[in-house]
């Protein structure tokens, strides 16, 4: 059926020219000109505009070799005079769910606490629904419903780039070992180059893998709707154990002092030792799904009855290392509760009733509450006593801990996932397939 | 409403002196500069990606990066081929990061279906055998570079002296370059038939 086709100018230009009704996006003229309200100019150096008119290329040659010197002087001055050591620049990435394997969500600070704006966003091909961005090195990782995963530059959102991975990818990315760590919905754990996103390993699992990875110490730990967490090896993906959790693994795990701890549904909360996978202690807290847990100071938190409208919805707190149970605590609408940070000596969970509350880490009691406006949102970043919040009404707030004002709210385009915090930035993805990052405007 | 203030001061200007006063930092300025150039950037975009989103991104990476490097632009009579050279390259990079799998399905309704296919009478002669389908999709085999100069050619219809201007090189390479540019289409075309 091969008929004799001649490539005419006209049939290319058919072709790739755009439907007359192709124009830009309403939204786009606004958008741009948002980025470009906060990103400065690059301007030559005064010095060289001064001298331009007067002065010719070589001396203009000469001029920069003596500021070259004498800078060069001055460092060197600098070196041999101070006897202070140098210190590490301060390096603050989330290079996983909720910032850590513990998942406190605890962050260096400061974060913006002033009115901020949308610094820049960015289109992914899928929905991000109530998962985070992992931001590494100045690179944003973000995975989507459709089974993308994509990589941005912190600063302007400038796209590095973008694999498919062919099957919903629902989990926040871990990043770790120069690897991008997410699961799918077919059953792999695949990791990829942080460099290029090209595929270094896949590990088959026998159900969707919506739990997002924790990275330590070279071994990924995540787990599971087969039933299982897994421990891989971070270099190659080969198993170096499977336990089995007595039901599906959905959320999380937390990782500290050597123990993983997981929950699944039907309500099995077990501790786990990282290095061999065998089972430290266990509660039942069904039925439903256990929530991803925080671990911090010798307290592990979760919640209960997630994925089922008739159980109870418990914060549980244990002994870490033994499981003794320390305290227990109810909203007082008695509806879901779902923890976000754990740090400065409380627990701060967001509940379905509205209201975020915040609860005494070493009693239970309920300090205070923050309506959360609407449906359930989620506490995702604790930085210098500032939480960041994302609320049901398709906005972002700061919120200050220690007394409960709202410092400030911020719009998107769509219902944001979990927040994450660099620097003076958050980062969000949304349920419009929008990722937004959100800073003071400078 | 700072910008919109600044907007209607200097909303009588013209496109040189708008450019200028973006060149020296006003924000206002350069939102008039863009308004009436965004559609057709955006539809480049559209025609070198074959993606809506992307060509969104691409268009607003372009048009921020034009900002932060406006003030280096010695010769302003220029910004129309500097900012098409930044949107192809935005473009290109964008491609270059992508890695997307199967080749997109594109529906009946979808807005990137050419022109073409509105006017059944213009295109049906040689779009018997679903030719235009099979030259988009070989299109989208090709190389960013590739793509960018069968689009400013053949969509765009610059000249060739302009387009040498925008991909930074000389008259000569660029007409050899679309020769051979047209040449891989038309072996990608061959690939697409079988």
């Amino acid at each position: 059926m091969n008929k004799q086709f001649t490539l005419t100018d006209d049939a290319i230009r058919a072709a790739l020219t755009p439907a007359p009704h192709v124009q830009a996006p309403f939204d786009l003229a606004a958008s741009i000109q948002a980025t470009v309200d906060v990103t400065p100019q690059h301007r030559r150096p005064r010095v060289f505009e001064a001298l331009q008119p007067r002065v010719g290329a070589s001396q203009r040659v000469l001029v920069l070799a003596a500021l070259v010197g004498l800078l060069l002087l001055i460092g060197l001055l600098l070196a041999v005079g101070s006897r202070r050591p140098v210190l590490p620049a301060v390096v603050s990435d989330v290079a996983m769910f909720h910032g850590g394997p513990g998942r406190t969500g605890v962050v260096a600070g400061p974060g913006p606490v002033a009115q901020p704006i949308i610094a820049w966003e960015k289109s992914v091909d899928g929905p991000i629904t109530g998962n985070m961005a992992a931001i590494v090195a100045g690179v944003v990782y973000v995975a989507d419903g459709a089974g993308g995963v994509e990589a941005f530059g912190a600063a302007t959102g400038d796209p590095r780039w973008q694999v498919s991975l062919g099957s919903p990818a629902n989990t926040s990315p871990a990043v770790g070992g120069g690897l991008v760590v997410v699961g799918d919905a077919a059953g792999d754990v695949v990791a990829l180059d942080i460099r290029d996103g090209s595929i270094r390993w896949r590990f088959p699992t026998a159900g969707e893998v919506r739990s997002s990875a924790a990275i330590v110490d070279g071994v990924v730990y995540v787990g599971s709707a087969d039933g299982h967490l897994y421990a891989l090896d971070l270099a190659t993906g080969t198993k170096r154990w499977a336990f089995d959790a007595d039901g599906a693994v959905t959320r999380c795990p937390a990782v500290d002092g050597g123990m993983v701890y997981i929950g699944a549904a039907g309500g099995s909360f077990s501790a786990v030792d990282a290095a061999t996978g065998t089972r430290r202690w266990e509660k039942a807290l069904g039925p439903g799904q256990i929530a991803s847990p925080a671990v911090a100071d010798g307290l592990v938190v979760v919640a209960s009855g997630l994925d089922d409208a008739t159980a109870p919805h418990i914060l549980f707190a244990f002994d870490a290392a033994t499981g003794d149970a320390r305290w227990r605590f109810s909203a007082p609408s008695g509806q879901l509760l779902v923890i976000g940070a754990l740090g400065d000596g409380s627990v701060f969970a967001a509940s379905s009733d509205g209201n975020v509350y915040a609860v005494d880490a070493g009693t239970g009691a309920l300090e205070w509450t923050f309506d959360g406006h609407g449906t359930l949102g989620s506490v995702d970043a604790l930085a210098d006593g500032v939480l960041y919040v994302a609320g049901g009404d398709r906005a972002v707030y700061a919120v200050d801990g220690r007394n409960r004002a709202q410092l400030w709210r911020q719009a998107v385009m769509g219902q944001p996932g979990a927040i994450a915090l660099v620097g003076d930035r958050v980062y969000i993805g949304t349920d419009l397939g929008k990722v937004v990052a959100i800073g003071e405007a400078h | 409403m700072l910008n919109a203030t600044r907007s209607s001061a200097i909303g009588g200007l013209g496109d040189v002196a708008l450019i200028a006063l973006a060149a020296e930092g006003d924000a206002a300025a350069f939102d008039l500069v863009l308004r009436p150039r965004l559609d057709r950037l955006y539809r480049m975009a559209v025609a070198i990606t074959r993606h809506e989103s992307d060509a969104r991104d691409a268009t607003q990476e372009a048009c921020v990066l034009a900002w932060r490097e406006l003030p280096r632009l010695r010769d302003h009579d220029r910004f129309d081929p500097w900012l098409s050279q930044i949107l192809v390259n935005s473009c290109r990079m964008l491609l270059r990061g992508r890695r997307r799998g199967a080749i997109r399905e594109i529906s009946m309704d979808d807005p990137l279906r050419p022109a073409s296919q509105d006017k059944p009478g213009v295109a049906a002669e040689a779009d018997g055998f679903g030719e235009t389908e099979a030259i988009r999709a070989a299109f989208e085999r090709l190389d960013p570079a590739v793509r960018s100069l069968l689009v400013l050619h053949y969509v765009e219809g610059r000249p060739l002296a302009e387009m040498a201007k925008v991909m930074g090189s000389p008259v000569g390479t660029i007409k050899w370059r679309l020769s051979n540019a047209r040449g891989a289409l038309e072996k990608a075309l061959k690939v697409e038939r079988r």
